[in-house]
């Protein structure tokens, strides 16, 4: 009964939305506001009707109703019940249930917005983001339909992939899938500018820019959150492996970053508008592309739970959207042009372009090593592996130079940067550098180059923002206002500059982390039985008992460790380790003492038949910085996010020139 | 003579130089000193070998009972004098070339590693032809800025050059009149 009502309002929000495109697209053709507001109510009315839908599969979950196909191979009785409520997005057809659900509510909320725009493109806006859903709808209903019967009931289900069962699985892909669904809704916004012939003007940009960040930001949790995850569970003590799906979730953020940059340009300066347009025609390809690899699997890799035999109905769908966009940027292109232009190869405005297509050949770099396993298998009929080696290599020094660029970029001027200020501001910043350099070499012992080289870029980047905060406080406080009010009006003077530089320093902290972690993680393995103690780097740990316990589902293995640091006592660390008889999978569990220095990780490798047992221990230097990194990232891109306070108050600046003129 | 030591000091392109100078020298006097232990050198083999069954993650990071046993045998063969390649060479004639956490720098894997290069290069060019054709019409557009304006905006214009204000910043003020 609840699987027919959820089965129904499946089928009606398919035909709702069917309707909402046609509806958006012909309101845009013949300007009929009747037909687009009634479009509107549509695509409005999808959101309760997915939200049956979905009800109706999780309380299938709950209620463990296994003559539900869907159910039956993605969960059973064993499962701890909280996991009831989210196991639905963790197979193929009810992560795309999730997929749209979750974008009907963003689409209709963005839709809200720019419909009270007085723009034409919001009926273009409309079609596409109907458009969008309809195809995700049209999937769920033909292809794979979560809500599925099964002819006859079974007993027990085949339950839900041990790997999935940890409380990451409650945040990280919600994030992850809704921030790569999510990047339609800017490239919505921009093709619909397009479309209706208002590219020329500026209004789109605030709306771009913001619903950019939004995208982006969801994009940057959902990766934070699944590097956490990994460092957490899968008990390598490692947090990105350039796994093709991690990759093809890196590509599409990539891409947004680029863009979210690129748009200022033309917020304050009216230039790269058809660049813009481009960029989140990219950055749109590039998200489907990483659903395509999710659920298509051409390429091997562990995120494979939502792999599925339809990988080509997203493969064709983005060849259909990025030969559909191209082809109406080829028609509507003229409508861009720009009376800006650029006044010096030294400015801000290069400085951006630059790290634009740095952003984007990191992206094609990360994209070329993701298939090439498929070319040389075609051209050559050799299998290779690229793995994490190779894009080491390749895009560290990559990024490493974006940091850099990070550092210098926000110091050049608009227009036109003179050698005598750009040096006045990068003075404080390389000194800063250059002092710390003996430092690290003799005192923190970083004789590493690339190490060095890392370090040394992201304190310049640190002390640049920091002698902007400085600098502007100072002069405001000359002024008479006191300090912390000083700095207050200051980073609320202009939010865009003052976020992204809170988001900046969040990248030196990922930075920090990322460089110490990856040159200077130590790792060795034990074999230890209870009561043995061992010692590593200043660490020393007593193996102390096991504990077994038999669930109907998995052994598990709980170790029981005193760990000491130096002289400090630290406690007791409880390394877990569960094997599933059924998915022939051993589940581990890291135990971490954590400090803002390094993390103690320990992982149980193996249990043998007798006491003995294998555990890697790690020291990974500095890895909660990147953790930390994550609030001050959201912090950093609402703030830049919330909107300037009206100017209505000001006196119109004509005004002011009148008088000028009157005056002389 | 003095001063013209400080105006060698003020040449941004020279403090630049210096800079980058040192920098150059404190890398080069500490590069090398990485030394090789055994335990570091069965990591690094562990973390270049891929686990056959587990695709995508390394021997070293799989809990897979064949990784386990691979990493075994790096172990003994380390420890019986083989060299990297050696090791590598065996684990390749076992399962193959995709048994490589990279691919080989010879025959079609090595278009895996140059194909990044000549991309960056070509992003470079765009970079460089992008900058050169936005700057181009730089000129000829200001012009054309200038005659946008109405008689009395031109007054302005010239009002305020001479009260030493920027023309960036006129333009800036006259784009914001216009727009309200």
């Amino acid at each position: 009964m609840v699987v027919a009502i959820g089965q129904i309002s499946l089928i009606i929000a398919f035909i709702v939305t069917f309707y909402s495109s046609l509806a958006g697209f012909f309101s845009g053709k013949i300007k009929n506001n009747n037909l687009f507001d009634s479009g509107k109510l549509a695509f409005y009315s999808v959101i309760p009707l997915l939200l049956i839908s979905t009800a109706s599969l999780i309380y299938s979950f709950v209620v463990n109703d296994f003559s539900v196909k869907y159910v039956a191979e993605n969960s059973n009785l064993a499962m701890p019940s909280a996991y009831s409520w989210v196991a639905f997005y963790s197979g193929n057809s009810g992560s795309l249930l999730y997929i749209a659900m979750a974008f009907s509510i963003m689409g209709a909320i963005s839709l809200k917005v720019i419909a009270s725009k007085p723009f034409d493109s919001s009926k273009y806006f409309l079609g596409i983001i109907s458009l969008t859903l309809l195809f995700f709808l049209f999937v769920i209903v033909f292809l794979a339909n979560p809500l599925e019967k099964l002819d006859f009931v079974p007993s027990d289900g085949q339950g839900i992939n041990p790997l999935l069962i940890h409380f990451g699985m409650f945040i990280h892909p919600p994030f992850q899938m809704l921030g790569l669904i999510s990047v339609a809704i800017p490239f919505a916004i921009g093709v619909s500018v397009l479309l209706a012939g208002e590219g020329g003007k500026d209004e789109w940009v605030d709306l771009g820019r913001r619903w950019g960040m939004i995208s982006w930001l969801i994009l940057t949790v959902g990766l934070l959150l699944g590097s956490w995850w990994a460092y957490t569970i899968l008990g390598w003590g490692g947090y990105w492996a350039w796994d093709p799906v991690e990759n093809s979730a890196l590509m599409p953020w990539l891409a947004m970053s680029a863009f979210i940059h690129s748009i200022m340009v033309q917020k304050r300066r009216g230039m790269f508008r058809m660049w813009n347009i481009l960029l989140i025609i990219i950055a749109f390809t590039m998200a489907q592309l990483g659903m395509f690899i999710n659920r298509g699997g051409p390429v091997p890799s562990v995120h494979s739970f939502a792999e599925s035999t339809m990988g080509w109905i997203f493969l064709a769908i983005m060849g259909v959207t990025l030969f559909a966009s191209l082809v109406i940027f080829i028609v509507k292109f003229e409508t861009l042009k720009s009376n800006e232009t650029l006044e010096s190869f030294f400015s801000r405005e290069a400085a951006f372009l630059a790290q634009n297509l740095l952003f984007l050949l990191i992206a094609f770099v990360t994209l070329w090593g993701t298939v090439f396993p498929i070319f040389s298998e075609t051209f050559d009929e050799t299998t290779m592996t690229v793995g994490q080696p190779f894009f080491n290599k390749v895009n560290g020094p990559l990024i490493l130079l974006l940091v850099f660029l990070m550092g210098i970029g926000p110091f050049l001027p608009w227009r036109k940067a003179s050698w005598k200020t750009t040096v006045r501001m990068l003075r404080i910043p390389i000194s800063i550098a250059l002092i710390s350099l003996p430092f690290l070499i003799f005192l923190l012992e970083i004789q590493k180059i690339w190490a060095l080289a890392s370090f040394v870029i992201l304190i310049s980047a640190t002390a640049g923002i920091f002698q902007e905060w400085v600098r502007g406080t100072i002069s405001r406080h000359k002024k008479g206002e006191k300090w912390f009010l000083a700095f207050y009006n200051l980073i609320n003077a202009n939010r865009p500059r003052y976020g992204g530089y809170i988001v900046h320093l969040s990248v030196v902290m990922l930075g920090v982390g990322i460089a110490a972690s990856s040159f200077y993680s130590v790792q060795n393995d034990f074999v230890m039985q209870p009561g043995d103690t061992r010692t590593i780097e200043d660490y020393s740990f007593t193996y102390i008992e096991k504990e077994e316990t038999i669930y109907s589902d998995r052994k598990e293995q709980i170790a029981k460790f005193s760990v000491k640091h130096k002289n400090n006592d630290l406690g007791y660390l409880y390394p877990e380790r569960s094997y599933y008889p059924v998915f022939r999978i051993s589940a581990t569990k890291g135990a971490i003492n954590t400090s803002l220095i390094e993390d103690f990780y320990l992982v149980p490798s193996e249990f043998m038949e007798d006491e003995e047992a294998v555990f890697r221990v790690l020291i990974n230097p500095m890895i909660v910085w990147m953790w930390l990194a994550g609030p001050v990232l959201i912090f950093g891109t609402i703030f830049a996010l919330i909107p300037a306070r009206s100017r209505k108050t000001k006196v119109p600046l004509s005004d002011v020139l009148e008088n000028k003129v009157l005056e002389s | 003579m003095n001063r013209k030591k400080i105006m060698l000091i003020k040449q941004p392109f020279i403090v630049m130089g210096a800079l980058s100078l040192v920098i150059l020298f404190f890398l080069t006097a500490c590069s090398g000193q990485n030394q090789n232990f055994t335990d570091q050198r069965i990591t690094s083999l562990n973390k270049s070998l891929m686990c056959p069954v587990c695709p995508g993650e390394s021997i070293d990071q799989s809990q897979n009972d064949l990784a386990a046993q691979m990493r075994n045998v790096v172990y003994e063969k380390v420890y019986e004098g083989k060299s990297d390649q050696d090791i590598k060479d065996y684990f390749i004639s076992k399962y193959g070339p995709v048994v490589l956490m990279e691919p080989p720098k010879k025959g079609i894997g090595l278009l895996a590693w140059v194909f990044p290069i000549i991309l960056s290069v070509c992003m470079g060019f765009v970079i460089v032809f992008a900058l050169i054709f936005l700057k181009k019409s730089s000129n000829k557009l200001k012009q054309n800025q200038n005659q946008d304006l109405t008689e009395k905006e031109r007054d302005i214009l010239n009002i305020l050059k001479q009260d030493n204000i920027s023309e960036e910043d006129i333009f800036e003020i006259l784009k914001s009149s216009k727009d309200n």
